[in-house]
């Protein structure tokens, strides 16, 4: 009876940690296998907004993962972006702020998401090319 | 003659089962989850410390499988896996830095949800393993 037992519940939870991985071990290979290209973020354009006091910011979030991603947010040039849900394909995200939070030169993106609703990932880049 | 070959028997198999203990909870699934995201691993030299602990308690275990001292020994081993790997992998919280390009990329992923996941389920199958001893040594006895 124990033994049936052990196989049983050794099968189940198995079976419950690999329905776990798998949403995790499918987004990292294929990010391997995209050259870092599987979730992109790039600015579009920076116009003045129609009071002259503030800029849009329009940005194109590009992801060609299978992985659904959950409660992503991008801030860019300390503008927060927002999307519930982002699966494959192309957004363009689009917010108001002040120009003088916008610093040319220098790069610094977050972006926070829950990877298949469950794991929380955040993902920095700052500097570049000349610091 | 044919009780020392019995005994060389159940430490050959206990260390067998410690070995087994060890290659899952500190080698396997650290190595697994750690290098899908290329997060370092604690050196191998303090890891091959741990091997000692899943051999003494598992030759413990094989050595006494006839006597009730055995069974919070199978439950150690396995309680014992699953802290290893929670410090392992840094209870889930995992993160990591690099450069390309000038560019400095950091990244940082939560995925306590496995860790508790294995550890739950290690404490399961341990019970069920303790009581299936507990009945095997009562029904001897």
């Amino acid at each position: 009876m124990y033994t049936a037992a052990k196989i049983g519940v050794a099968t189940i939870l198995t079976l419950l940690i690999v329905a776990l991985v798998s949403p995790l071990a499918v987004f990292f290979i294929e990010m391997l296998s995209s050259h870092q290209e599987l979730l992109t973020v790039a600015p579009v354009s920076v116009k003045e907004t129609n009071d002259s006091k503030h800029v849009n910011v329009t940005l194109r979030l590009n992801y060609s993962g299978t992985i659904t991603l959950k409660h992503l947010e991008v801030i860019l040039y300390g503008v927060k972006f927002t999307l519930p849900e982002v699966r494959k394909g192309t957004y363009m995200l689009s917010s108001i702020t002040e120009p003088s939070k916008i610093e040319e030169g220098k790069l610094n993106v977050i972006l926070t998401f829950r990877l298949a609703g469950l794991y929380p990932i955040k993902i920095q880049v700052s500097g570049g090319p000349h610091g | 003659m044919a009780e020392i070959m019995k005994i060389v028997k159940e430490v050959l198999i206990g260390v067998l089962i410690g070995l087994l203990y060890y290659l899952i909870y500190v080698i396997t699934l650290p190595y697994f989850i750690t290098s899908l995201m290329k997060i370092p691993v604690p050196s191998e030299r303090v890891l091959a410390y741990y091997i000692w602990f899943f051999i003494a308690l598992g030759v413990g275990e094989s050595i006494l499988k006839t006597h009730p001292i055995s069974i919070p020994l199978r439950m150690l081993s396995k309680l014992l896996g699953a802290l290893f790997l929670y410090t392992i992998v840094n209870g889930g919280e995992l993160s990591g830095t690099y450069t390309t390009n000038g560019y400095t990329i950091s990244i940082s992923i939560n995925i306590s949800t496995i860790i508790y996941t294995v550890i739950a389920a290690s404490l399961i199958y341990g019970f069920i393993d303790a009581f299936s001893a507990f009945n095997n040594i009562s029904r001897s006895a």
